[in-house]
Parts: structure tokens; C-alpha cells; sequence
């Protein structure tokens, strides 16, 4: 598990080797210059104002001044050179992350997208991808920097005095520990109020949504109750994080005024022997500060560590996953279709010998048109979704024009397959671009397949006509509306097959006339397959296929099923019964 | 808005001004460690003669760390106090504010617009008082007393020191700007982004249908390339200003070893102010990164306060009227005479001219296509939206006149979307009054027909449904909420569109258990069916905001108009649960 995922850093870094070897050794660098800054100022000390003087040789003390403002410039224009650096890694892996995983959402085949929601797919896009840009922006830099630090200030003060050096690394532990448990404590406190808050928030979504219901049944003052309960819950468990982050800061100066102490103490008092000069001391307690932030700051980067490599993990766990990638480019070229299809003895299950369909035969001949009839999970929409290879039978074998379809480019077969859904996908563009959908289609077919789907009128009324632009998911037409937009869309594509899936549920019973002589003038030469509720849509095909329970238990047109007096003539007089 | 933060200050004023105290005495103590180093380090030049004074000097040290630590957890504190004080406060005001609006005050406010004034502007107030009481109060009393404690060593050496301080101010308060700038430029695109993938996972069997999958990446790495880019803007900004904050401090270190250590030859302040000052300059760092960040909050909580005051503004509904009524649950007849109502600011009549009479005891149906106004004449019903006087009578007195809350609690209205909150079934049904027992409401559930469901869920009527527990079936739902009905001892009831997702069987039993409940009450029943209201007392026709028939079933039938229209569309229609 470790090793894969190491591995998985590894192999998202690799690209960028070059780049993290430059900056890694420009930090080495930048960390020597940064502590070469306090032993300026102790050489001043000792050296020159100690003795009184401000001239040593060709050393002054103005020199001095210039270098340090040298060695400020120097290496700050380095940092600004690594940190660029960096960002721009951290930018090109996320922009490369990103690429990847919705590359994969749009190859992956439906059966992952059945099982995998649209709403963990779309945190993986976004949220996950946030998290694992701080390890690569910010950790990975600055985790090395802090190490290099540490290792070097910790060297110098041993180097100027071992003794002392040690003396002062007793404070370390505490350090340590203080800034590791104040961490915990914080996140625990964090991810409790976390909690609160989207308490609070999903209780504020849903009043305002059931805004009408509350004044309807009279319970403001139940909801104002609860609500006050929440805010004040919310209170209560924020609250004390306010005394640790306090705590924080002042224990860290605490440390480091008990370093300053020893320091003192053991240089005035003899301890050990030891005695350092006057700038030493300064610049002890300049890198013992100094100390104190890479240490505190690699506790606070093991968390993000740790979020990143999940949400690395989680990413990588679909990416991993090739089985379910889609290959639209393999196979026969298909150019021509007549549109005979063929189910010879299909089984299939979406999930292991839970079979949704059971050895399925049947024929349809070009330009016929044939309804399936059945109750919710008979397995109608399966039917639809095997021919446009959604998903690949397990058993048996689908023909088109005689061929296997699976011996075909998916995207060819796709294209000349057109379906029209019950609750179909608009996209937040122009009617235009939803009725398009990246085809080249001239301005003057489009109108005519508005026409066809009788959304004249409609569109019409639109303040930009066919150029308004849709809402999210097209919100702001109804699904009777939307549904002449996906025949509209349909119409403009032309397919040679033609698949429609309770398609006119919700268009009023005037315009799906309409809708249905358009099609039947379109499908005359071409095959078509419905799937529909009203028996007015139903009662002219030319075939008619009842299944239950995934098999087919009648076939035929609408006398011959009348006459044989089964299922479906069951099915078509009790309605009419029950309107008495 | 005023009025609430003004007693939001009152409530807090002891507290705000104990803030400020603190983090004077916070910031005044903070700046002892960098003098009593300096202290130290002159004593160090003749060890044997100041050991006492040295030891005094560091225990004053540590003693001086204890207290800046204690301070600093209160003032942490008490801010936290206020803060969340103001946070909760403006929550539970903005939220009973929200529940008294009139509908058709908030009606045209998005509901994720009211659900930023709660989370975002309200985040924005209590930030930008969190960061005037935590950060603005430091930046002052930093330049205060630190400066004050620096003139007090030397008065020219602090102004050559503060000349950088100064400079970086202004570099850090314009760099901010283009900052803030770029930064929304790259929100912006992320949320394009954002958008984009939730789209597009929504949307995969369309775009598999139509084989627009290569055509959707590109896309994709278009708005990827464009987040990239601009946060590589927002990084570069970032970068350039700490750098250039890093560089300015830097020139102040130079300063203070050139021109410092010359004072320190001629005598004019010892090597121990010299270490000292090194320390002061470090108490500006924090100050001068914080200021331009307090003047975008400033601006931003301007922009929020405008918002908000603007919802606490909004026209109320009245619940109070002077000449009162009984608060006795009212019954009887409806009667409504001539009514004409529009929207506010919507041109179209919705409904025109409307006059009908329903006895006590009677039960009306209403059927009429969509958009024909049947929900709109029930939400006057509840003065959901104002009517002039004399139009709506309940028992001969005019709606107006009837206490609001009496009036609703008198009518059971059963709307048509069946909005569950997300708690215990239990609490959806009695919507969380806390009257009814769990024996009244399994009743309720029996004669809704749900109460097969619920026994078989583990928790009964006390399991969670919605976005924190299990989801529901459209039916299910339905069912839920025609529960309510039953419950509600009502004298007046609504049924608006409830049975649609209904199977014919079970709404047959729960019309038929309506029947029993309505006896002596008054009843509507609104429906697109023919089988709901066939029974009715009366029924109504709506076209178009008109009353174009009414009679009973027979006289409607006979009549051959639009009642007959349905009637025979319906005949010819096959419903989905007769196939089903």
C-alpha cells in the first residue's frame, strides 16, 4: 500500500526531476545565506563594537552593512527564483492531474459511471485535486528547505559551542510536543464545528427552500427555535479553539525566552566550562528562534501530507482502474447503415448472473418501427442501451445489417444511432449549440428540425431565440420543453436509427401528434424503436415486444396481441375500463 | 439591520473595550524580551559584577512570557466571544426576519442568493469585526508602543528604521490590490471549471450518444489551461510581495549595523540597544502584512452590510390586526367574489374574474391545464400574497380580517412539490410540533397508505429521511406529505396535485379514506386527472385564470366542452401505471 503509493508520487514527479533538483539545491543555498545574516551581525559585535572600533583592515563596519544587504538581495532574488519555480510545477502537475481524470470520466464506458456518482466524480475533479496542490506547491519546497535548515543551525550552534549546543536542545522535546498536541486538539475542535456548520447550513437550504411550507403550516416559530439551537451549538463548539490558538504563539515565545535563559545562565555561571563571547550569545538566540519555525511548520505539513496522499490515492484508485475505458476508435468503419437489427439469444446482467435479460430474440427489418412494452425493469431502456453498446452482452450476440455490432468503432456506431430520453441532458449554451452538439449543422437545418419537433413557437417566444443560452441543466425550460429541444436535436442529426425512450411523457397530447408525424414522415425509410406509455403512440407500429421480467412473453402488431388475448390486451382494457 | 447591531454592541461593549485593553497590555509586554535581551547583553561585558542584575533580568523574562501568554489566550478568547456572538446573532435575526417576509417579496430572490446572505455575508461581517479587533488594534498599538519604546533608545535611529517600514506599507497595500484582482480572475475560472465538470458528468449519456466525448476535453483543457494560467498570476503576485516585504526588512537589519553601530561607537546607546532594536523591528513584520487585508474586509463588509439591510428590509406579512378575531380555529364556507390577481410586476392576469362558492361539508375539484392559475387561487386562499378587501369570505368574514395564524392553522394545504426536510419522518409529518403522539401519527400513516412502508424501515416513523438519511420514492414522498392531512385537525383541506405518483390502487384507497376525513369539513381536490375529481360535490374548469365550466361529473360530461376534452384525451391516454 506504501510502496504504491510512493510510487504514485514518484510517477507524478518524474516530469518534473529537473526542476525539484534545481530548487532543492538553490534552498541549500538560500538556507546558508539566511544564517550567514546573524554571524554578520555577531562579527560586528565582537569584533568591532566590543573592541571599540570601526575599522579592521580593509573590514568596516559599512562594508559589513553593504554585504548584508547583499546577501538580502542575493537571496531573495534566488527565492524568488525557486519559489516561481516551484509554483509553476505545482500548476503544470495539477493542470496535468486534472486533464487526466476527466480524460478518463469521458472515456470511462456507463457501467462506471453507474457506479460511480457524479458527485464524487466531480470532488475528485476539483476538491481533490486543491488538496494534493499544497503538497506539491508549498510541502514539497518547503519540507526540504525546513530540513536543510534544521540540520545547518543545529550544526553551527554545535560547531560554535557543543556544550551549550546541548544545553539549549532540552527545550526541543517540549517544542515538539507542545506544537504536536496543540495540532490535534485544534483539528478535533475544527472538524466538530465542521460538522456543526453543514448542520446549520443544510437546516438553512431546506427553510428557505420550504419557505411557502413553513408559512403554509404555520411553524416559524418551531424553525426559529431550531434554529437558534443550531447557531448556539455551533458557538459551543467553536469557541474554545480560540484558547488554544492563543496558548500557541505565547508558548512557543515562552520557549523561547526559557532557550535565552539557559543560554545565560550557563554562560555567566561557568556551566561545563563554558563561556562564548558576547555576539555568540546573539547568535544563539537568533538560531534558536529561527529553529522554532521549520520545526512547527513540518508538524503542520504532515497533515497536509497526509490529506494529499489520500486524495492522491483516491484519484489514482480510478485512474488505476483501465477495464472500464471505452475504445471508440477500434474496429470496422461503418459508413452505411439499412438498419436491420438483430438480437440471436442476448443474455445480459448488469451485475453477475442477476440476469436483467433472458435469451432475447428478436428481428427488426429496415424502415420498421417496433415499440417495447413492459413494466419498470422488464428491461426495456437495457434493450436501447445494448444497442447503442452502452454496455456489451454477455451471451448471445446483437447484428446490425448482419453484423456484430461489437465489430464496429463505437463512435461510428454511436453517431448513426439517435436517442431521445425521457428526462434529456440540456447543457447550459445556446438552443443553438444543444441542438449541434459539436456537428456542423447549418443554421438553416437547425431551424427546419425546430420546425420538425413543432418547438417553433417555443423558441420564438425565447428573447434571443435559438441563441438563448440554457440554464444549468437547463433549468429554465420545462420537461415538456426540453424534450422538444432533444427532438429538435435528434431531427438535425438524422440518424439512421432512431431510439425514443418515454420521450413525449411530458408534451402535451396536441403537439406529441405533432412531434409523431414528423417522425413517422423521418423513420418511414428508417428503423425506429419506442419506448412509451400512451397506447396512441403504441397502437400504429409495426411490431410490438412485451417483455416482463427480462424475457419476451409476446410479439407482434397491435390486432394480432388484441387477438391472442394475453398480457398486453389485459393491459389495454383495464384502462379503458377504469375510466368508466 | 441598525437596530440589531446596535444591541448587538450594547450586549458586547464591556467585552470589546476589555479586548483592546488586553491587547494593549499584549503588545507592551511583547516588546520587553527584545530590551531585556539587550539588558542582558550589556550586563554580559562585566559578568562578576552584574550576575544579581542579570539573574533579576531573566527571571523579569520569563515572568514577562508568562503574562504575554496569558494575555494573549484572553483577548483570543474574548474575541472569539464577540465574534460569534455577532455571528450567531445576525444568523437567528436574518433568519426570524426571513420567515415573516412576504412571498412575493423573496419570490424573485434566487434561493442561493438568500443562502449567501446567511453563510457569506454574515461570514464577511463577523470577519471583517475579527479582524478589526484581532489585527487592527495590533497594527496600532504596534506603532504606538513599539515606536515609542524605540525613540525612547534613539530618536534618529528609529526614524532611518521606520523609512523602510513605511516604504514596504505602501508596496504591500498596492501588490495586495492586483492580488485580490487576480485572485477572483482565478476563482472565476475555477468555478467555470467547476461548473464545466458537473456538467459534464451529468451529462455523459448524451455526450456518449452523440460521441461528443473528444469534443468535451478539448473543451476541458481549454478552461484548465485558463485556471492554470491565472493561478500562476496569483502565485507570481504572491511570491513578488513577500519577496519584496523580505528585501525592505532587510535594508532595516543594514540600517540599524551601518548607522546603529556608529551610535553604539560614539556611545550614544550601548551594544545591548543595538541587539535590542534588531528585535523591535521584528514586532512590524505581522502589522505590515495585515493592513491591506483590513482595508479589502472593510470594503467587502460594506458591500455585505448593504445586503443584508436591504433583506431586513423587505416587507413583512402581518400578523397582527387590530380588530382581532376569535383565535378559534375557523370552518365553514368559502366563498370567493370576483377575483382578479396578477403577480407583482408580472403584466399577465393569472386569474380573472373568479367566483365560486364551497359549502361546509362539501368537497369542490378543481382541474384545468398548467398555467390555468389553480395553484395561485389557493396561495391567496392562505393570504400567501395580498387581495383587496371584499373578495375571499370564510363564514361570511373577510379573509383580511382573520388573524393570519388562525387562518392557517385552519386550512391543511397539501402542495403539490413534496418537500421532505431532511429529519425523522415523524417530524415531517407533524412538522415538529410537538402536540401529536406517536399513536396519532401511525394513524395518520395508515390512512395515507405508507404505513406498510415505514414499518419495514428498521426505525419506523422516527427514521431520517432526505440529504442526512434514506431517500425516498416519489410515491413515498407523496404519501409522506399527504400524511399531514390526516394529522392536522384542520376544518379546511387542499389537495394540490398530490396523487400523481401514485399507483391507481393506492390512490383509490387514499381518496377513499379522504372522503371519510372531510365529511363535515370543507375540501378542495386540484388535479389534472378525471379520476380525482369525478366525485367531487362541484367542479371547476380553469382556463387561462377564468372558470370556463363547473357542474358535477355528469352535467360536465354532458356539457361536451373542455371538461369532455379531458375527459376523452385521458380515455386514449395510457398512463404509465397501467403499463407499469
Amino acid at each position: 500500500m506504501r510502496n504504491k503509493t510512493l510510487k504514485r508520487c514518484y510517477n507524478i514527479a518524474k516530469p518534473h526531476i529537473k526542476t525539484i533538483i534545481i530548487v532543492s539545491i538553490f534552498s541549500v543555498i538560500i538556507e546558508l545565506l539566511i544564517l550567514s545574516k546573524p554571524y554578520l551581525v555577531k562579527i560586528v559585535i565582537d569584533d568591532f563594537l566590543s573592541l571599540g572600533i570601526s575599522e579592521k583592515g580593509f573590514i568596516s563596519l559599512n562594508i559589513i552593512g553593504i554585504i548584508y544587504i547583499c546577501i538580502v538581495i542575493l537571496e531573495n532574488s534566488l527565492d524568488f527564483f525557486t519559489r516561481t519555480q516551484t509554483n509553476i510545477m505545482g500548476e503544470e502537475i495539477l493542470y496535468t492531474i486534472r486533464n487526466k481524470i476527466y480524460k478518463y470520466t469521458q472515456d470511462a464506458n456507463i457501467t462506471f459511471h453507474d457506479k460511480t456518482p457524479a458527485g464524487k466524480l466531480f470532488v475528485r475533479i476539483t476538491n481533490d485535486v486543491e488538496d494534493i496542490s499544497a503538497l506539491f506547491k508549498d510541502v514539497i519546497t518547503t519540507l526540504f528547505k525546513d530540513i536543510i535548515s534544521i540540520i545547518a543551525i543545529i550544526s553551527i550552534m554545535i560547531y560554535f559551542s557543543f556544550k551549550l549546543s546541548m544545553l539549549t536542545f532540552i527545550i526541543l522535546p517540549f517544542v515538539v510536543i507542545t506544537s504536536l498536541s496543540i495540532t490535534k486538539i485544534l483539528n478535533k475542535i475544527y472538524d466538530a464545528s465542521k460538522v456543526v456548520r453543514t448542520n446549520i447550513n443544510t437546516f438553512l437550504a431546506e427553510s428557505i427552500y420550504g419557505a411557502k411550507l413553513i408559512k403554509i403550516f404555520n411553524i416559524q416559530k418551531e424553525k426559529q427555535i431550531e434554529c437558534e439551537k443550531l447557531t448556539q451549538e455551533f458557538v459551543d463548539t467553536r469557541i474554545p479553539s480560540a484558547t488554544y490558538e492563543g496558548l500557541f504563539p505565547g508558548l512557543m515565545t515562552l520557549f523561547e525566552n526559557l532557550a535565552i535563559t539557559i543560554i545565560v545562565t550557563a554562560t555567566i555561571n561557568n556551566w561545563f566550562g563554558i563561556s562564548i563571547e558576547i555576539g555568540s550569545i546573539y547568535i544563539f538566540v537568533s538560531y534558536i528562534k529561527s529553529l522554532f519555525e521549520p520545526i512547527n511548520r513540518i508538524i503542520d505539513n504532515i497533515e497536509i501530507v497526509q490529506e494529499a496522499v489520500v486524495s492522491i490515492n483516491k484519484i489514482y484508485d480510478i485512474l488505476d482502474h483501465k477495464e472500464y475505458l471505452e475504445d471508440f476508435e477500434k474496429g470496422k468503419e461503418l459508413n452505411h447503415v439499412n438498419g436491420k437489427i438483430e438480437f440471436k439469444n442476448v443474455w445480459f446482467a448488469y451485475e453477475k448472473d442477476n440476469w436483467i435479460l433472458k435469451n432475447i430474440n428478436f428481428v427488426i427489418n429496415p424502415g420498421e418501427t417496433i415499440a417495447l412494452v413492459g413494466k419498470t425493469g422488464s428491461g426495456k431502456t437495457t434493450i436501447t442501451n445494448l444497442i447503442n453498446r452502452f454496455y456489451d452482452v454477455q451471451k448471445g450476440e446483437i447484428l446490425l445489417d448482419g453484423i456484430n455490432i461489437s465489430e464496429f468503432k463505437k463512435r461510428d456506431l454511436r453517431r448513426h444511432i439517435g436517442t431521445v430520453l425521457q428526462d434529456p441532458f440540456i447543457f447550459a449554451r445556446s438552443i443553438k449549440d444543444n441542438i449541434k452538439l459539436n456537428k456542423k449543422i447549418s443554421d438553416e437545418e437547425i431551424n427546419n428540425a425546430i420546425k420538425m419537433s413543432s418547438a417553433t413557437d417555443f423558441v420564438n417566444s425565447l428573447p434571443n431565440k435559438i441563441n438563448e443560452i440554457a440554464k444549468e441543466r437547463g433549468e429554465s425550460f420545462s420537461a415538456g420543453q426540453k424534450q422538444l429541444i432533444a427532438f429538435a436535436r435528434i431531427f438535425a442529426h438524422n440518424p439512421d436509427i432512431f431510439i425514443l425512450d418515454e420521450a413525449t411523457a411530458n408534451i402535451d397530447t396536441y403537439t406529441e401528434n405533432l412531434i409523431q408525424k414528423s417522425i413517422d414522415k423521418l423513420s418511414k425509410e428508417k428503423t425506429a424503436i419506442f419506448i412509451a406509455h400512451r397506447l396512441s403512440t403504441i397502437v400504429n407500429v409495426d411490431k410490438i415486444i412485451v417483455l416482463d421480467k427480462g424475457e419476451i412473453i409476446e410479439q407482434g402488431n397491435h390486432n394480432e396481441l388484441l387477438q391472442t388475448n394475453g398480457y398486453y390486451a389485459k393491459l389495454y382494457n383495464s384502462y379503458y375500463e377504469s375510466l368508466g | 439591520m441598525k437596530k440589531v447591531l446596535k444591541y448587538i454592541f450594547k450586549k458586547q461593549f464591556l467585552i470589546i473595550f476589555s479586548i483592546l485593553i488586553f491587547i494593549a497590555l499584549n503588545v507592551y509586554l511583547l516588546t520587553f524580551p527584545s530590551k531585556i535581551l539587550g539588558q542582558i547583553i550589556d550586563y554580559l561585558y562585566d559578568i562578576e559584577k552584574n550576575k544579581i542584575l542579570i539573574i533579576n533580568s531573566i527571571k523579569f523574562l520569563i515572568i514577562i512570557s508568562i503574562f504575554a501568554m496569558i494575555t494573549r489566550v484572553i483577548w483570543k478568547r474574548l474575541i472569539a466571544i464577540t465574534t460569534r456572538f455577532l455571528e450567531k446573532t445576525l444568523r437567528d435575526k436574518l433568519f426570524e426576519n426571513f420567515l415573516k417576509i412576504k412571498l412575493s417579496s423573496i419570490q424573485n430572490i434566487k434561493n442561493g442568493e438568500i443562502m449567501s446572505y446567511f453563510v457569506k455575508d454574515i461570514g464577511e461581517l463577523r470577519g471583517f469585526l475579527y479582524r478589526i479587533l484581532s489585527q487592527g488594534s495590533r497594527i496600532i498599538f504596534v506603532f504606538i508602543i513599539a515606536t515609542s519604546t524605540m525613540k525612547s533608545v534613539n530618536t534618529s535611529l528609529t526614524v532611518f528604521t521606520l523609512i523602510p517600514i513605511l516604504i514596504t506599507t505602501f508596496i504591500v497595500i498596492i501588490l495586495k490590490q492586483y492580488i485580490e484582482k487576480s485572485f477572483k480572475k482565478s476563482q472565476k475560472y475555477f468555478t467555470a471549471l467547476s461548473e464545466y465538470v458537473q456538467e459534464s458528468t451529468d451529462a455523459i449519456r448524451t455526450t456518449k450518444a452523440y460521441s461528443g466525448e473528444l469534443n468535451q476535453l478539448k473543451k476541458f483543457i481549454k478552461k484548465n489551461n485558463l485556471l492554470k494560467r491565472s493561478n500562476m498570476v496569483v502565485d507570481m503576485y504572491s511570491t513578488i510581495l513577500s519577496i519584496s516585504v523580505a528585501i525592505c526588512f532587510g535594508f532595516c537589519y543594514g540600517i540599524i549595523i551601518i548607522y546603529g553601530s556608529r551610535l553604539v561607537l560614539n556611545n550614544i546607546i550601548t551594544v545591548g540597544d543595538f541587539v535590542a532594536f534588531t528585535g523591535y523591528i521584528d514586532l512590524f513584520y505581522s502589522p505590515v502584512m495585515w493592513l491591506p487585508g483590513i482595508i479589502t474586509k472593510f470594503k467587502r463588509a460594506q458591500i455585505s452590510y448593504g445586503r443584508l439591510d436591504k433583506v431586513f428590509n423587505l416587507e413583512k406579512e402581518n400578523f397582527m390586526l387590530e380588530n382581532e378575531n376569535s383565535k378559534n380555529l375557523i370552518h365553514g364556507d368559502i366563498r370567493i367574489e370576483n377575483l382578479s390577481f396578477n403577480y407583482p410586476e408580472n403584466i399577465d392576469q393569472v386569474l380573472n374574474n373568479i367566483s365560486l362558492e364551497i359549502k361546509e361539508g362539501e368537497t369542490l375539484g378543481i382541474i384545468g391545464t398548467i398555467g390555468s392559475g389553480k395553484t395561485t387561487l389557493m396561495n391567496l386562499l392562505l393570504r400567501l400574497y395580498h387581495i383587496p378587501d371584499g373578495k375571499i369570505f370564510i363564514n361570511n368574514i373577510d379573509i383580511n380580517k382573520i388573524n393570519l395564524e388562525t387562518l392557517r392553522n385552519s386550512i391543511s394545504y397539501i402542495t403539490q412539490d413534496n418537500f421532505l426536510f431532511s429529519s425523522t419522518i415523524k417530524d415531517n409529518i407533524s412538522l415538529f410540533k410537538e402536540n401529536f403522539n406517536d399513536y396519532e401519527i401511525e394513524e395518520s400513516t395508515k390512512q395515507s397508505m405508507i404505513s406498510d412502508d415505514i414499518n419495514s424501515m428498521k426505525n419506523g416513523i422516527y427514521t431520517i429521511i432526505g440529504e442526512r438519511g434514506i431517500d425516498l420514492s416519489g410515491g413515498q414522498k407523496q404519501r409522506v406529505v399527504i400524511s399531514r392531512a390526516f394529522l392536522n385537525k384542520s376544518n379546511i383541506l387542499i389537495f394540490d396535485d398530490t396523487f400523481s405518483a401514485l399507483d391507481n390502487k393506492t390512490e383509490k384507497s387514499v381518496l377513499q379514506n379522504i372522503k371519510k376525513l372531510v365529511k363535515n369539513k370543507t375540501c378542495i381536490i386540484i388535479s389534472n386527472r378525471i379520476s380525482d375529481v369525478k366525485d367531487s360535490d362541484k367542479i371547476i374548469v380553469l382556463d387561462a385564470g377564468s372558470i370556463v365550466e363547473h357542474g358535477t361529473h355528469q352535467e360536465l360530461l354532458k356539457n361536451k366542452g373542455l371538461y369532455f376534452k379531458f375527459y376523452k384525451q385521458q380515455s386514449s391516454m395510457q398512463e404509465d401505471s397501467i403499463l407499469n
